[in-house]
């Protein structure tokens, strides 16, 4: 039986069930399937342990769970490696992968996710560690519509930089989702081995595109009070290092296309840091935000 | 001699030795700009996840630890390979060298290393102020050989864990792989004949800095200095569960801090490594 879905502005059908991933009625544009994924590509030309790309084909290869193949932006094969767990396999599928056939596919994808504040989209983007997905799990809490976590797609039509809706799920550490009071014990964990689950977040889903208005850099940093307004060419830097995995640019070939795509986006959109103080307990760091937010966005 | 084919000088010491006080010395007397204890111009900490992150092609925290082990030493040489503008980098390391066989910083990678060591009783209470555990946790994990940094699996820290093993153990990974291109050099020595002990790192690594120089970046960085900045200045690098990130810095503190059984216990686990390095004598007795 074959699913079909829209995740990020892209229509896909899989023959993977993913009960979190919006249905569509759209004809697909990508096909997902298990089916054999070659060791190795013919034209390799990154150097990691687990991946091989070129300009049009993506392959990912991880110990315990299997090989995802990401073709021409239009094909998805998965091979799950023998004893994996069945649905370890298929949440990878939601992370690299969807990032990869956001590229292939001419969208823009940013590291981080969006939420809405007074009808537009404010996207949370920086490091790892930093507390992305921290700080979107309280905005969800204290009532934001959510767009978006890890990764959110973004394009220009008729001049306006608008992002995509992803799908209605964020992903949390234990440590964190104990902090926020949230039991996980009723949520599903992206792989089994690793203490990161998923919130279903339905109930404040944003399922349309909006224009994006604002980014935040959220920094590791004890001063409470460093907050920068980029500007230039230091603020096209910082965009394309706040894209999804920023080498996959030059490897797909669209250095040309992203280079005018971060120009448009400099020229609109807004982007300051801000910075997560880990010293200062969850609850705080999220008021702060929302303080800062309502003052300046 | 130094490896000058690659860039990367590793630091390392186990916690609370002194390596922040070896970087902003080697930070004083490398830059032209004020010390500014939040910006040490020397090149991060290794363990950062941000150096995993930007050559593993996928995000570290997307997969168990273990699955990149193998691959850790080459992230590192292709991580340190993207300062083309550098002739070195001088890297923290809180790591021991070695990890489940895996050697993380091995020669071919290695420019050279400064190894800090400090006699442990001193940092008993150290440790115990810095990770906010009590003085015998703290005496424990000196012997513990599965002692890890950063290391909890439930939360997502921006540094990846770093094996420490016992007091002993870190550096004796250290000098059984790099024991023909490294310095170690002893805190106390540090504290009490500065200008040779800080002249014999500037030396190793083939600085072109006068005496005069290398005493006014001693005197710019003295315990005293640093305490009083950081009086003023939050510390970047202080963790969350202590008060201040300099303490005491004394020789000999530890015999108000810690108890002979504690004492006992650091000697029983770690005995050759504390002879070697004049912190005991044969009989057993502590001579720091």
């Amino acid at each position: 039986m074959n699913y079909t879905y829209k995740v990020g502005g892209i229509n896909i059908s899989s023959t993977i069930y993913f009960p979190e991933l919006m249905k569509s009625q759209s004809s697909p544009e990508v096909i997902v399937s298990f089916d054999e994924v070659p060791d190795h590509l013919d034209n390799n030309k990154v150097d990691f342990p687990f991946i091989e790309a070129n300009n049009e084909q993506y392959l990912l290869k991880l110990k315990n769970i299997g090989r995802y193949l990401v073709e021409k932006g239009s094909k998805i094969t998965v091979q799950a490696e023998k004893n994996a767990n069945k649905t370890d396999v298929e949440k990878y599928i939601l992370t690299n992968i969807f990032g990869a056939l956001s590229y292939q596919r001419d969208l823009l994808p940013f590291h981080g996710g969006v939420f809405v504040y007074k009808g537009e989209g404010i996207l949370i983007s920086g490091l790892s560690g930093n507390g992305k997905s921290t700080l979107l799990a309280g905005l969800y809490q204290k009532g934001f519509k959510i767009l978006s976590d890890d990764i959110s797609n973004v394009i220009i039509e008729n001049g306006k930089v608008m992002v995509q809706p992803c799908f209605p799920r964020i992903q949390i550490w234990r440590d964190t989702a104990e902090k926020l009071k949230l039991d996980v014990s009723k949520l599903t964990q992206i792989r089994s081995d690793m203490e990161k689950y998923l919130i279903p977040i339905e109930d404040s889903y944003y399922p349309e595109p909006i224009e994006l208005k604002k980014i935040y850099v959220l920094t590791n940093s004890k001063n409470n009070e460093i907050k920068l307004e980029l500007k230039g060419l230091g603020k096209v830097e910082s965009l394309r290092k706040n894209t999804f995995k920023p080498w996959m640019i030059n490897t797909f070939g669209k250095q040309k296309e992203v280079f005018q795509k971060l120009i448009s986006i400099a020229g609109v959109v807004s982007l300051e840091t801000f910075p997560n103080n880990k010293e200062l307990e969850i609850k705080d760091f999220i008021a702060n935000f929302i303080k800062n937010l309502s003052q300046n966005a | 001699m130094l490896n000058k084919a690659v860039k990367p000088i590793w630091l390392a010491s186990y916690p609370k030795s002194g390596n922040t006080w070896v970087r902003l010395f080697l930070s004083a007397l490398l830059s032209k700009k004020e010390l500014d204890i939040n910006n040490i111009e020397t090149d991060g900490i290794i363990s950062s996840r941000y150096i995993i992150d930007s050559t593993l092609g996928i995000n570290s925290a997307e997969i168990p630890e273990k699955d990149f082990l193998p691959y850790r030493s080459q992230l590192y040489h292709k991580w340190a390979n993207t300062f083309t503008q550098k002739e070195y980098l001088l890297c923290k390391v809180h790591d021991s060298c070695i990890l489940e066989g895996e050697i993380l910083f091995p020669p071919e990678i290695t420019r050279g290393v400064i190894y800090i060591i400090r006699n442990p009783f001193d940092m008993v209470a150290s440790m115990a102020n810095h990770s906010g555990i009590t003085i015998d946790q703290s005496a424990k994990m000196l012997c513990n050989n599965n002692y890890k940094l950063a290391a909890k699996k439930s939360g997502l820290n921006t540094q990846i864990s770093q094996h420490l093993g016992t007091w002993s153990q870190h550096i004796e990974t250290w000098t059984n792989i790099h024991r023909d291109n490294m310095i170690v050099i002893r805190y106390e020595d540090m504290l009490l004949k500065g200008l040779e002990t800080f002249s014999k790192i500037v030396n190793y690594l083939e600085l072109q800095s006068s005496s005069e120089m290398i005493e006014e970046a001693i005197r710019l960085t003295s315990f005293d200095t640093i305490q009083k900045i950081e009086d003023q200045t939050k510390f970047s690098e202080k963790p969350k569960k202590s008060e201040l990130f300099f303490r005491s810095g004394k020789i000999g503190g530890w015999k108000n801090e810690i108890t002979n059984d504690q004492a006992k216990h650091i000697i029983d686990c770690n005995f050759d490594t504390l002879l070697k390095y004049q912190y005991i004598s044969p009989n057993g007795d502590i001579i720091v």
